[in-house]
């Protein structure tokens, strides 16, 4: 039994690498949020087979959390502002999306190297995808460097801090409630201020393109 | 230590989960926008990087 957990939680942390993937490489912002609540799903059931499989019972709390927060709460609230916001464009990206994805191979080779004497320092059962973790991670501030538009980074954040979550878990049962409670809140307050940051940014410039904000400079 | 009972229950097990992965694959090829001349090279590069995922994956959790 031990070894089919194991090999589920494996599977998830792949599922969860495809999905940042797929985050890099989708055109569209609905789609964009889709694969985000995906990501967040793939999340609770890896967490909450984790707490099944160690008995920690405070890991089914953080699982909660993760699934109100990030499946429900976080998602609903993105396609509230891309309503009011009224976005039908596609997302465009400053590098072409072949060029990105093979960047992204390199970024994940780069993370598995990287994590590798990390992770046999840990004793948890999840060690091995301590490497996805961080691969995600990365993956996800590629995705803010190459989006010019606003809700496509907002997403790539979001994004961020489900691959840290996840690192959290796989290589240390996850952190303290106390931290765990406050950084929910901290994303979730982050979301609510980026949205008001959103309607500010078009009202000046009537556009989401974050390039328009070089004007800003003096001269 | 391999189990004759294990291995009888392995090979169907490999069968359905290549037809999930396959059927997966081929769902999202399909909804995934109108196939445009322009749009091959991203189908090429997604092939390439999911074969270069499975290997590294396949390596790091050490099968």
């Amino acid at each position: 039994m031990p070894a089919l957990v194991s090999q589920l939680i494996n599977l998830f942390a792949a599922v969860l690498l495809l999905l940042s993937f797929a985050l890099l490489a989708q055109r569209r912002v609905l789609s964009l949020i889709h694969l985000f609540t995906l990501q967040g799903i793939t999340l609770v059931a890896s967490t909450s087979m984790m707490a099944y499989f160690t008995e920690q019972p405070h890991l089914y709390y953080s699982a909660g959390l993760t699934f109100v927060l990030k499946v429900l709460v976080i998602p609903w609230l993105l396609h509230r502002l891309l309503k009011r916001l009224n976005v039908r464009w596609d997302v465009e990206s400053l590098l072409n999306i072949p060029i990105t994805m093979l960047l992204g191979i390199v970024l994940v080779i780069f993370a598995f190297n990287l994590a590798a004497p990390i992770s046999s320092l840990s004793a948890s059962v999840a060690r091995g995808t301590l490497g996805i973790a961080l691969a995600c991670v990365l993956l996800s501030f590629l995705m803010m460097i190459t989006r010019t538009k606003a809700i496509a980074q907002v997403i790539g954040f979001l994004a961020m801090e489900n691959a840290l979550f996840f690192a959290a878990t796989s290589a240390t049962y996850g952190m303290p409630m106390v931290v765990e409670l406050g950084i929910a809140l901290d994303v979730l307050i982050g979301m609510v201020i980026l949205g008001v940051f959103m309607f500010q940014i078009r009202e000046q410039f009537d556009s989401l393109d974050i390039r328009k904000l070089e004007r800003l400079k003096e001269e | 230590m391999h189990d004759p009972v294990g291995l009888l229950l392995a090979a169907p097990v490999l069968v359905l989960k290549l037809a999930i992965g396959g059927a997966g694959l081929a769902l999202i090829e399909t909804v995934s926008a109108k196939m445009r001349i322009f749009r091959v090279p991203e189908f090429l590069a997604g092939a390439f990087l999911l074969a270069v995922i499975g290997i590294l994956v396949h390596f790091l959790l050490g099968a």
